[in-house]
């Protein structure tokens, strides 16, 4: 039976530490993946994750239901995350918007010349290459499904910055594909 | 809305990264281990509350028959003499007391802020 979380919550607090476990497994990689985004090394990344799921129980009698639990678990995150790097928020810059018309090849047509392994790894070093705000964004935004409101609160940049490192972000992450594939394609050739 | 579209989905196949195996397990363990180490009260709470309750009670009743008690219909008349350094030293703990409470409440308050 597919629990809902409001249920799960209240069996754990009731005191089945185990039904915690359906939590966890939600959770774990999107969790994983925006630790990871943050601090950009496995083994710190798994031990703040591993951290963020131990504090959220330890909390979660707190947990009021004012927002979405992934939203609050992700705050945990983003906190926990934070204080391993020693600051308290992320660094923020005005950013000028300044949206030009997004041009790049179809990145399916050359992603489609790889395995799904050397996709993954592709992306995975795209992300990299990014600036730490515009992965953050870009990991919040489309990864961990956060609206833009939602990522203001947690990251402390303001909205009509978020949209513009959401844009860059996006344009950033597709020019470094290309990049990456089309020198694997010429080293390749 | 379809560039939206096709960048979350590549996002999702390509750029979800996943823990350890052993991360779940890891996890339980860790909350089994805090559940033993959690300081567990002396006294029931149930108890406790009962004699809070009663506490109260008590001290609301006596309040109550002070205010139409007259002195003399007190049995015996007990009344202690302190010396004033003891009075002294009784207002300085309590100042000390309340500092000492109130900074361990605001270090509290910070980090459950910071938690949430």
């Amino acid at each position: 039976m597919n629990q809902t979380e409001q249920q799960i919550i209240d069996n754990i607090l009731a005191g089945n530490t185990n039904a915690y476990h359906a939590l966890v497994t939600r959770y774990r990689n999107m969790v994983f993946t925006l630790v990871y985004n943050i601090l950009l090394n496995r083994e710190d990344a798994e031990e703040i994750a591993q951290d963020v799921f131990v504090k959220a129980y330890k909390n979660l009698a707190s947990f009021k239901g004012a927002s979405a639990f992934s939203t609050w678990l992700y705050r945990i995150a983003v906190n926990t995350a934070l204080n391993k790097k020693k600051i308290k928020t992320f660094a923020t810059s005005v950013i000028e918007e300044n949206f030009e018309h997004e041009q790049h090849t179809d990145i399916d047509d050359l992603m489609n010349q790889y395995e799904n392994n050397d996709r993954k790894k592709f992306v995975q070093i795209a992300m990299e290459q990014l600036r730490e705000d515009e992965r953050i964004c870009l990991t919040m935004y489309y990864l961990n499904e956060l609206q833009v409101n939602e990522i203001h609160e947690l990251t402390g940049f303001s909205i009509a910055n978020i949209k513009v490192l959401l844009y860059r972000g996006r344009k950033n992450l597709y020019c470094q594909l290309e990049l990456l594939l089309k020198t694997e394609i010429d080293n390749l050739i | 809305m379809q560039e939206d579209k096709n960048l979350k989905s590549l996002l999702s196949k390509y750029a979800m990264q996943e823990p350890s195996e052993e991360f779940d397990n890891n996890i339980m363990q860790l909350i089994e281990k805090s559940k033993l180490t959690q300081p567990s009260f002396l006294i029931n709470r149930l108890l406790l509350r009962v004699l809070a309750g009663l506490f109260a009670i008590i001290s609301i009743a006596l309040v109550a028959t002070s205010f139409f008690a007259k002195p003399k219909t007190y049995p015996i008349n007990f009344s202690i003499s302190f010396s004033p350094d003891l009075y002294k030293q009784l207002f300085s703990f309590i100042v000390a007391f309340w500092i000492v409470m109130f900074i361990n409440l605001w270090c509290n308050k910070r980090n459950k802020m910071a938690i949430e």
